[in-house]
């Protein structure tokens, strides 16, 4: 029990590793605010493509939504940040992380915001146009407001995915939360650093998946 | 772990060259592409028609 608590919960080294991880949360969350909006944007762009009247500009925006959904994002961000210097493009790493991850996270946000946008039916569509608004002023002022309503858990969940999946960003060398904790570990010979991230993703992300049970209920009612 | 990207990566700092790479996303693709299609499918044969 005691070689329990001081390998894994010594508040010694925790306090040592401490100031490292907290410029890993920095890090990690710099990485959130440039991904996650991003993201979105990317995900809208994708959706409205994909749901495009033109035959072949919908299959071109399909098929990319599914190229950057089956390629795993440790292998985009590898490509990206050790491949492209072989064509001429080096990258810093946190270039390499925001363009990989805006890939894959808006191919995800895309797919999420397409059953959004497919939920609203298309009466709406008819009777907001047949009110004199435009297309896109019906798209922005009433389908999309009502889209995003219903699939706003949705939302946040892929959003708590993406916080999860800049840990991977370690790999690049990029001094985020697990990189840091990691990188603690391995000086103080201790896995409290890493307890130490773990426990601040936890208190990151747990308020937000409690959020997504509560905006399920919301709608679901 | 010696999964396709470690392979993939060692052989490409082997020989300096991002094919090895390519081959290791290539094989990615061959995998989960199908998968991702049969989600689409799936979809598709049992999607609600739209009102």
């Amino acid at each position: 029990m005691d070689t329990i608590l001081q390998q894994f919960f010594n508040l010694g080294v925790m306090e040592q590793a401490f100031p490292l991880i907290l410029g890993g949360l920095k890090q990690t969350v710099i990485i959130c605010l440039i991904v996650v909006p991003l993201g979105l944007a990317g995900g809208l762009a994708f959706a409205l493509i994909s749901l495009s009247r033109l035959r072949t500009v919908r299959w071109a925006a399909i098929a990319a939504i599914d190229f950057f959904r089956s390629i795993p994002p440790l292998v985009l961000l590898i490509f990206v940040y050790a491949g492209l210097p072989f064509a001429g493009f080096r990258l810093s790493p946190l270039a390499a992380v925001a363009i990989s991850f805006f890939l894959n996270t808006s191919s995800y946000y895309g797919e999420i915001y397409r059953a959004g946008i497919e939920s609203v039916g298309l009466g709406q569509w008819d009777a907001a146009r047949s009110t004199g608004l435009w297309s896109y002023q019906t798209l922005a002022y009433v389908v999309l407001p009502q889209a995003v309503r219903n699939v706003l858990p949705d939302l946040v969940s892929n959003t708590v995915e993406v916080v999860k999946l800049t840990s991977i960003a370690s790999v690049v060398a990029l001094p985020e939360l697990l990189y840091s904790a990691d990188m603690a570990r391995s000086v103080t010979f201790n896995s409290s650093p890493i307890v130490l991230a773990a426990v601040i993703y936890l208190a990151m992300l747990w308020p937000l998946v409690r959020l997504i049970s509560r905006l399920e209920r919301r709608i679901a009612t | 772990v010696g999964e396709i990207l470690n392979q993939a990566t060692s052989a490409q700092s082997f020989s300096g060259n991002a094919t090895p790479l390519m081959m290791g996303a290539l094989a990615y693709l061959i995998l989960f592409v199908p998968v991702v299609a049969l989600g689409r499918f799936l979809e598709t044969r049992f999607g609600w028609r739209r009102v």
